[in-house]
């Protein structure tokens, strides 16, 4: 996999910090002025209680049970898809395949990695539907973005194995997202803030260079003016940036580490960066991941110790596990609703109707259920709004590969995808959702 | 190289002469002097300097009055060549050629002073990782070669499965089925740890290669950060690659980690167990100029370092308008290097605080303790230019941000960007700091340590003896061993050698790996030299040794235990030091022909400082298919017969055909194209005394013996120290590098030059 060190981070910055465009992107003069389009897909891990959060009705009067009870405000902005199956076999246990072939819907390498059941296995052997669509925004100059796209994580272990990685570039790439808050903020605001402190020293820097010059020969004296003048232009340029800079920066709380109990604070400033992001166009397509597969929150903050993964294994009989199963993934949803509503709230820059409007957001999981550790039944939740998808209803399908669903998400974007990953499962084309 | 100094014969050939010349008695008073007045200096300028839209280019090359009067008899002037007595022309010559034509004469009355210099790339780079290296463990470069393995018999590095702790020499183990140390380590599952430090001896990008079928994690200058991760095996793939950028001569962190087992949940107690599968692990490099290898022990040090400060900010090229580099003028380009590399510096410096300034993030006093770590940083950057108002400055800029953090980052972005920092010759309040600045600068590239600050400021600064001592011990530092490196890499032109290809026919074994063993063959044996007790300039050119290993040794048909690694061999009874060692003689050549040109004009350019400029048209060589009878020599002396060809060729070829029993990849001939190898040479010197020689060594000795060549030699030790012309520092300062009584030592030389430097331009001191 690729290192991530200072230097790719430098090098993801710019080479050149006045070659780079910190302050979101400029109009594309002469594009048709098309709606921006996005796509942010959330994971949770363990699978869920089936009968806390599948609504009974299908159509569009359906009710939300507690599990998804979160999304009620945006119910006629909501699509619920019962019926997608993770169909991908072959090496790996139902884990590693779970987060590994979400969102590439192809085979994992054989590999050294063992799981609890099953053979060993490496990374996938595909692209995920993330960069995929994000690779063909990024080569229409119309759509492209600074970063094109952002994977951000909360309490992603610092370990990269199978089970911590659902985004890969190509086979064998998965991308680590970045799980510490600052350092997003950083990667966002980092060069307009390192600019801004570096204006700051300019002038002292120019009278000091001055006062020195006046100590030296004529020829030697012209050298060090010469770099004061250069210096002071310097100073002109970086004010005439400032003034052009177009949205506040998001203030964030300092040394909020990244531990348990800060799971809640670190979301919401995740969260927060990522609305941000969306606004200033730096990206059009997220992925936000939730711990890893076999994720093992503690939520003590609900009253819960014990760790998420552990009391997914609980049988359907123990109701006080499933109660806080239940609990845990109404947690998830409040925090994607919170999301949501950030969306909702804001107004599209320069177009129609909220960022939500030309938003969607996708909820998925590695397994349908915790305990039998099913990839049938795989949750996804919509929300939000991508053309070609009707919203505001509950679906029953009958056991589709989630191939179709990925390849939907790409036609959205007008991305005509024949196939995506195994094509096994994507013989019947993306899935209608008109 | 020397200056170039244009050659005008070629060019008078074609010279329009306007104005009449006025007929001269030729009374025995008149002298050179006027005769050049009054007949060359219409068309030449008085001073030799060139007259616009007559002959532009200055008159300077290096023949000796001898040659120079017979050309000037036979081709001046232009419009009636030979109308001069030839007493006449050796007047004129005797007068130009002290007045300006010659190089140590040239500029003679022009203005020469130490200039106003910033740091060159190489010094920033060094200076910037210096600084930050202060508040760190000081590297150690002592210690046995090789890397430090711990084998375990568990598959995850637990403390109780050690049962192995011991040096190998490289990374580069199959164990196929078989357990590392059977008996202890059980062969289906064990891992393996090496740490160390790796020592890479040229700047640039280092890709480094692991090989392995199973798991491991590769961490170079980086204790947190794998620069490889291939903990997950997926798939086929066995081979991983990164690539690194590294300077030359520093040793930097290094960790391998290997696991033979599966990773994630344990199984491994499952019964039956499996078959055992089979298991490899090897380290490769690929060096700059080097050829993708095993990492060699020498490369290896058991002993770990702390990380190095490897700056990635890409600088402008310095200016080499002079022949030697230097920080001089001031460019954008320059301008915009210095702010990414001080925001580069100060991004590196502030993840790092808790390290460098040991101030953890929760401490209480932690503004404080930032604080003081920028002020004790801003000293070291400073030295010499270091005053109280420094400090006061950084205190104002504490108080005004709450910040302490952002107060670093200030701090560190006005010490990275001053003049103070960036430029080497300013006027300085302490004496004594700017002679241990100098020192540093000259002998190792970068600011001087706070340990050379303190010896320098507690000792008798000013006296001689204790200054040399002083540069005799910095000259065993890595950073002056680098230093000296880059020297000789510029004195034989192999600073940028990239692409040396042989005729497959000719040269079957020749290869990017024999290429890379020369080059480093070369390096060992200057080393050698160099750093020898004695130093010799002699035994640089007359030593007969090589430094071979087994390949080498194969290619060039010299004996040398199979396997063997790099050891001092004689070479063939022809060898004679550097100009005769294969890797120059090979860069010096055509993929299939040898080239007495190249190689002439090294000899003449390189060892005995001629100054000459290149043809003055593109000459293409004449194709050797195309005379198949004629040897190498007979095609290139067809090729230079003109005369216009001869006033260089008369002096490169003869050196050149002095090496032709070396073919173009540097093998001991005795003939070619079946015929025997006529490699008579010849040199005229300064005083017109020509000089014959039939081998190398004869000619090697006549090189090492020459005033002229180790002239030309201490004068490129001072430039490539100094980066100020000698000439700024007094016509005794030739004399002082080079006292007369004594055999040319090469080291002592160059701590003459930093010495001499650091003391300023002032009076060159007398030695008692």
């Amino acid at each position: 996999m690729a290192a991530k060190n200072r230097r790719d981070f430098l090098k993801a910055l710019g080479i050149s910090g006045a070659a780079l465009p910190f302050l979101g992107n400029l109009p594309v003069f002469g594009a048709p002025a098309k709606p921006r389009q996005r796509l942010v897909i959330f994971f949770s891990p363990n699978g869920v209680v089936p009968g806390t959060f599948w609504p009974e009705a299908q159509g569009p009067d359906f009710s939300f049970k507690e599990s998804l009870s979160p999304f009620e405000p945006f119910k006629k902005q909501s699509l619920v898809l019962h019926g997608v199956c993770d169909k991908v076999r072959g090496d790996g246990d139902n884990h590693m395949r779970g987060i590994g072939c979400l969102l590439t819907g192809v085979e994992l390498f054989p590999g050294n990695i063992q799981g609890g059941s099953h053979t060993p296995a490496g990374w996938s052997s595909g692209i995920s539907i993330d960069q995929e669509i994000k690779n063909f925004l990024q080569k229409d100059p119309a759509t492209k973005t600074r970063f094109g796209s952002l994977e951000l994580g909360v309490l992603v272990p610092e370990r990269a194995d199978t089970w911590t990685r659902m985004s890969y570039t190509a086979p064998n790439k998965p991308v680590t997202p970045i799980g510490n808050p600052y350092q997003v903020f950083a990667k966002l605001y980092g060069k307009s803030k390192e600019r801004e402190v570096l204006k700051s020293v300019l002038d002292d820097l120019q009278g000091d260079m001055r006062k020195i010059s006046a100590k030296l020969p004529t020829e030697d004296k012209k050298i060090l003016l010469e770099h004061a003048d250069s210096v002071r232009a310097l100073e002109k340029e970086l004010q005439a940036e400032v003034k052009k800079q177009t949205h506040a920066e998001p203030k964030l709380e300092a040394g909020i580490r990244e531990e348990n109990e800060n799971i809640p604070k670190i979301t919401r400033m995740q969260l927060d960066l990522l609305v941000n992001s969306l606004v200033a166009d730096f990206n059009r397509v997220a992925t936000f991941q939730f711990t890893n597969s076999v994720g093992m929150a503690r939520m003590n903050w609900l009253g819960i110790s014990e760790g998420h993964h552990t009391l997914s294994h609980e049988p359907d009989s123990n109701g006080e596990a499933q109660g806080k199963l239940t609990k845990i993934n109404k947690w998830y949803c409040e925090q994607i609703a919170y999301f949501a509503k950030r969306l909702s709230e804001t107004p599209e820059p320069g177009g129609q109707g909220t960022l939500l409007d030309n938003t969607l957001i996708v909820w998925a999981n590695e397994l349908g259920k915790g305990n039998s550790h099913t990839l049938e039944n795989i949750p996804f939740v919509l929300l939000g709004g991508l053309p070609g998808i009707k919203m505001g209803k509950s679906l029953k399908l009958p056991k589709v590969p989630h191939n179709r669903l990925l390849m939907s998400l790409a036609h959205g974007f007008g991305c005509r995808l024949e196939k995506f990953g195994n094509p096994e499962y994507c013989k019947e084309g993306p899935l209608s959702l008109t | 190289m020397n200056s170039k100094i244009p050659f005008f014969f070629p060019g008078l050939t074609t010279l329009v002469v306007l104005g009449a010349f006025t007929p001269l008695s030729l009374a025995a008073e008149i002298t050179g002097k006027e005769i050049y007045l009054a007949k060359c200096a219409t068309c030449h300028g008085p001073k030799g300097e060139g007259v616009k839209g007559k002959y532009a280019k200055k008159l300077n090359g290096a023949l000796s009055i001898s040659q120079l009067a017979r050309v000037i008899q036979e081709t001046m002037p232009e419009k009636d060549p030979g109308s001069l007595k030839l007493a006449e022309a050796e007047k004129i010559a005797g007068y130009i050629h002290s007045a300006f034509y010659f190089r140590g004469s040239r500029d003679a009355n022009a203005e020469v002073r130490v200039e106003l210099a910033h740091l060159t790339a190489t010094q920033y780079q060094n200076a910037v990782a210096d600084l930050i290296a202060s508040f760190r463990t000081k590297e150690t470069q002592d210690g046995p070669a090789g890397v430090q393995g711990e084998y375990f018999k568990g598959r995850n590095f637990n403390k109780g499965d050690k049962v192995l702790t011991r040096a190998d020499p490289e990374i580069h183990f199959d164990f196929q089925i078989n357990s590392p140390e059977p008996g202890k380590i059980d062969p289906y599952e064990f891992s393996i740890r090496w740490t160390g430090s790796l020592l890479p001896k040229e700047t640039g990008i280092y890709d480094l290669v692991v090989r392995t079928d199973h798991a491991f994690r590769l961490w170079v200058n980086d204790e947190k950060n794998p620069l490889i991760d291939g903990w997950v095996k997926s798939g086929k793939e066995t081979e991983f690659k990164s690539a690194i950028r590294l300077l030359g001569g520093r040793a930097y962190f290094l960790r391998l980690e290997f696991s033979k087992a599966k990773q994630g949940v344990n199984d491994s107690n499952k019964t039956p167990k499996p078959p055992v599968k089979p298991a490899f692990i090897k380290l490769y490099w690929k060096a700059p100029f080097g050829a993708l290898e095993p990492i060699p022990s020498r490369n290896f040090l058991t002993k770990t370092n702390p990380e190095v400060f490897v700056l990635d900010t890409p600088f402008p090229p310095d200016d080499r308008s002079r022949g030697w580099e230097r920080g001089v003028g001031f460019s954008s380009e320059w301008e915009t290097a210095v702010r990414e590399g001080a925001l580069e510096t100060a991004a590196y410096v502030t993840t790092r605080l808790e390290e460098l300034a040991k101030a953890p993030n929760a401490a209480g006093d932690r503004k404080n303790k930032l604080r003081d770590f920028v002020k004790k940083l801003a000293r070291v950057a400073f030295s010499s230019q270091w005053n109280p108002e420094t400090d006061t400055r950084i205190d104002k800029i504490f108080q005004d941000n709450a910040d302490g953090e952002m107060g670093v980052k200030k701090s560190l972005l006005l010490i990275l960007m001053s003049p103070r920092f960036l430029y080497t010759r300013l006027p300085g309040a302490d004496a004594k700091a700017q002679i241990a600045s100098r020192l540093a600068l000259g002998l190792w590239d970068s600011i001087p340590s706070p340990e050379l600050l303190e010896k320098i400021s507690t000792g008798p600064a000013l006296d001689l003896k204790f200054l040399e001592a002083t540069a005799r011990q910095m000259m065993n530092d890595p950073r002056a061993k680098q230093k000296v490196m880059r020297f000789f890499h510029y004195l034989l032109n192999v600073e940028h050698i990239a692409d040396i290809q042989k005729e497959k026919l000719s040269f079957p074994k020749f290869n990017d790996a024999v290429l890379a063993d020369m080059r480093l063959s070369l390096d060992l044996f200057v080393d050698d030299v160099y750093f020898s007790p004695g130093s010799q300039f002699s035994e640089l050119l007359l030593s007969r040794n090589l430094y071979l290993n087994s390949r080498l040794g194969d290619f060039l048909q010299t004996a040398v235990k199979p396997g063997a690694g790099f050891a001092k061999v004689p070479g063939d009874e022809f060898r004679s030091g550097i100009i005769t060692h294969p890797y120059l003689l090979s860069v010096l050549a055509y993929p299939g022909e040898s080239s007495p040109i190249h190689r002439g004009v090294f000899l003449a350019r390189g060892m005995l400082g001629v100054g000459m400029n290149p043809p003055p048209e593109a000459v293409a060589p004449l194709a050797p298919d195309l005379h198949p009878s004629l040897s190498t020599r007979e095609r290139v002396e067809m090729q230079t017969r003109p005369a216009s060809c001869l006033t260089c060729h008369g002096i490169i070829n003869p050196l050149g055909f002095t090496l032709e029993k070396y073919d173009a990849a540097g093998r001991f001939r005795r003939e070619e194209k079946s015929k025997a190898i006529n490699a008579q040479g010849s040199f005229v010197d300064r005083q017109g005394k020509a000089h014959n020689f039939s081998t190398p060594r004869e000619l090697a000795q006549f090189i090492s013996q020459s005033r002229e060549a180790q002239e030309y030699f201490a004068e490129n030790v001072f430039h490539h120290v100094t980066q100020q012309p000698l000439r700024a520092y007094g016509n005794e300062t030739l004399q002082f590098l080079l006292p007369k009584e004594e055999g040319i030592n090469m080291r002592e030389i160059f701590i003459r030059a930093a010495v001499r430097d650091a003391l300023g331009p002032v009076k060159t001191p007398q030695r008692n």
